[in-house]
C-alpha cells in the first residue's frame, strides 16, 4: 500500500490547482484551517469553493483572493454574525456569490457521491431563490406528472478536509458532528486530509467503524496536530470562542484583514509555526473536556 | 439590552431585560408544541424554545439540529448547529442529509425558525435587506431555513418584538409559506408579547399574555393584522422559568 503521508506545502503543490472546484470540508466542527491557511500561503487562485454553510475560513479563502467564487446555502460567522469580507467582496465584484440553500447544496453534493446527474426534491420550487441558481432546474416527475426541482449534482476537483486519526495509507478515521463533510468528500474527486494523529493500521483493524474516508480517495494524509484551529475537534480540543469574537470586528475593516492574513498566515512557513507561536496557555484552556 | 415596552394599563412603558423579553417570546412559541413531538431547532431564539420544552413544558420532545446532531439535550445554548455543547449532549451524531432526510420525509413536526423580517404572509427573509435609502444589506442567507420552512410539518417561527422586522411584504422572500404537500408550513410566530397565526393564510392576533393590551399590540408592529374574535389569553412564564431560562442564556 502507499504511504500517503506528507506536508500540507507538498499536499497543497501537487494536489490543488488554480481553478479548481474546492469542497471545504467540517460543519461548524473540524474545519481545515490548515491546509487553507496553505491554499493562501501558496497563492493558489481563481478557485470556486462549494459548500453548505460557509464559516470564517472561507473568509479567509476570499480575502486572500484565492477564491474567484463560492455557492453556498449559507456564509458568515458561526453564531456571532455576517461575513463583511464575503460581502464586500461580491460588492466590489471580486467574488461571484451564488446563494442556496444547506439542503440544495446537500442534495447536490449527494448527487455527486451517487455518481449521478441530479435529485429532485420540491425545496426550491418557490421564494426569491428558486430561480436564482441555473444547477436547479424545474423537471416533471414522471410518476406524478408534477413539477418537481432537479437539484444537478456537483463533483469538486478536490476537498480538503480535517479528522481526528488516520493510518499512513488513508484510512480516515473521524468521529463527532458530521455535517456535509462525508457526501462532499465522497463527491469530490480526491481527498486531501489533515489528522491529529497518525495510527498503525492495527489500530485502525480494532475500529474500522470509525474509518468514514475510503482510503482509494484519499491522495495526501497530513500530520497536523491543531489542524482544525481556531474550530474544534471532538475529542481532542474546543473552539476558541475569542477568535471567532474579534474576528467579528476585525473583518469590517479592510486594513485588519490584511493584518490578520498577516499574522497567521505570511509570518510562517507552516502552520506548526503558526500553532507555536499561540500562547501556552491558550492551548492548555482550549483542550478538550467532557465526553 | 434594554428594549421598551407598553404594559396593559398604559402607565407608560415597563422596561425589560433582553432575557425576559427572550423569555417571553420562546414560552409563547412552545405553547404551540405538545410533548412526544419532534422539532428541528434553528439557532438563535429557537434553541432557548428547545431548551424551555426539555425542562420545563414537554420534556419528551425529541430535538435534531442541521448539523446532524440528533436527540439533543439543550442544557447550555448552542452558537451554532454543531457547536461542541450540544455535540456532547447529543445521543446521535448523524449527517446533515439524515436529519434534512427526516424532514423531506415528513417526520418533523415542528421547525422552529428566527428571520430578519416576517410579512403578515408568513414569508421570511433572511438573505438581504434594503433601507429607506435603498441601500442594500447582505445577511448570511437561507441556510437550513428555506428548507424547514417546506418541508417541516408545521413552523413556528420566533422573533423579538420590533416593528421594522414585521413587514405586510418582505423585502427578499427567502424562505415562502409554500409547503410541500400538506404540510402546514409557517402557522405563526411567537413574540415577547403575543402569537400571530397565519392559519388562514394572513397574520391574526391569536394570543396574547395576560399582562398587555391586544389592542396596543397589534398596532404596535409595522404590519395590517385584526385580533382574532377567538383571541386566547396566556399566563407569564413562572419566575422559577424565567430564572432557568437566564441562566441558560448565559451559559453557552
Amino acid at each position: 500500500m502507499v504511504n500517503k503521508i506528507m506536508t500540507a506545502k507538498q499536499a497543497v503543490k501537487k494536489y490543488i490547482n488554480n481553478s479548481d472546484m474546492v469542497f471545504v470540508g467540517g460543519f461548524g466542527h473540524a474545519i481545515p484551517f490548515a491546509i487553507a491557511q496553505e491554499i493562501v500561503r501558496q497563492k493558489i487562485c481563481q478557485l470556486h469553493l462549494v459548500k453548505t454553510g460557509a464559516d470564517i475560513v472561507f473568509d479567509m479563502l476570499v480575502a486572500s483572493g484565492c477564491a474567484q467564487s463560492l455557492t453556498c446555502g449559507w456564509y458568515g460567522n458561526p453564531g456571532i454574525g455576517v461575513s463583511y469580507i464575503i460581502s464586500q467582496a461580491v460588492a466590489s465584484g471580486k467574488l461571484k456569490l451564488t446563494e442556496s440553500t444547506n439542503f440544495s447544496m446537500m442534495l447536490r453534493l449527494h448527487a455527486g457521491k451517487l455518481g449521478i446527474p441530479f435529485i429532485p426534491s420540491p425545496i426550491l420550487s418557490d421564494g426569491d431563490l428558486a430561480d436564482s441558481i441555473s444547477e436547479v432546474k424545474s423537471i416533471i416527475c414522471p410518476f406524478s406528472n408534477t413539477k418537481i426541482k432537479a437539484h444537478g449534482a456537483l463533483n469538486p476537483d478536490v476537498a480538503i478536509v480535517h479528522a481526528q486519526r488516520s493510518d499512513i495509507n488513508g484510512n480516515v478515521q473521524l468521529w463527532g458532528s458530521i455535517g456535509d463533510t462525508l457526501d462532499g468528500c465522497e463527491a469530490s474527486k480526491k481527498i486531501i486530509c489533515s489528522v491529529e494523529e497518525i495510527c498503525e493500521q492495527d489500530e485502525i483493524l480494532l475500529s474500522p467503524h470509525l474509518t468514514k474516508l475510503p482510503a482509494h480517495k484519499v491522495v495526501a494524509v497530513i500530520k497536523q496536530p491543531f489542524g482544525a484551529y481556531p474550530s474544534y475537534l471532538h475529542g481532542f480540543y474546543q473552539r476558541d470562542e475569542k477568535y471567532y469574537e474579534n474576528h467579528s470586528t476585525n473583518s469590517k475593516d479592510t486594513s485588519k484583514v490584511q493584518e490578520w492574513l498577516e499574522s497567521v498566515v505570511f509570518r510562517h512557513h507552516d502552520f506548526d509555526s503558526y500553532i507555536q507561536s499561540l500562547p501556552d496557555e491558550l492551548i492548555r484552556e482550549l483542550k478538550w473536556s467532557g465526553t | 439590552m434594554k428594549t421598551e415596552t407598553l404594559n396593559k394599563n398604559n402607565q407608560g412603558p415597563l422596561v425589560l431585560d433582553d432575557s425576559i423579553l427572550q423569555t417571553r417570546a420562546a414560552f409563547m412559541a412552545t405553547t404551540e408544541i405538545t410533548d412526544h413531538q419532534t422539532i428541528f431547532v434553528g439557532i438563535g431564539l429557537p434553541c432557548l424554545v428547545a431548551h424551555i420544552t426539555q425542562n420545563h413544558t414537554t420534556p419528551n420532545c425529541h430535538l435534531v439540529f442541521e448539523s446532524g446532531l440528533t436527540e439533543v439535550v439543550c442544557k447550555t445554548q448552542p452558537l451554532s448547529t454543531a457547536s461542541a455543547n450540544i455535540a456532547k449532549t447529543s445521543k446521535m451524531h448523524g449527517s446533515m442529509l439524515d436529519v434534512f432526510s427526516m424532514l423531506q420525509r415528513g417526520e418533523i413536526d415542528v421547525g422552529l425558525l428566527s428571520a430578519a423580517q416576517i410579512d403578515i404572509f408568513g414569508n421570511l427573509n433572511s438573505s438581504k435587506l434594503t433601507t429607506n435609502s435603498g441601500k442594500i444589506i447582505s445577511l448570511p442567507g437561507s441556510g437550513g431555513a428555506h428548507d424547514i420552512s417546506v418541508l417541516a410539518n408545521k413552523v413556528i417561527v420566533v422573533m423579538p418584538a420590533d416593528p421594522r422586522r414585521f413587514v405586510n411584504n418582505v423585502d427578499y422572500i427567502t424562505s415562502p409559506n409554500n409547503p410541500y404537500r400538506n404540510r402546514k408550513g409557517v402557522v405563526g410566530v411567537a413574540t415577547p408579547d403575543a402569537y400571530f397565526s397565519f392559519e388562514t393564510g394572513q397574520a391574526v392576533l391569536q394570543k396574547i399574555y395576560s399582562d398587555r393590551d391586544a389592542e396596543e399590540i397589534n398596532a404596535s408592529l409595522n404590519w395590517d393584522t385584526k385580533i382574532s374574535s377567538k383571541l386566547e389569553t396566556i399566563s407569564p412564564p413562572s419566575n422559577e422559568l424565567f430564572k432557568d431560562a437566564s441562566i441558560f442564556l448565559n451559559t453557552s
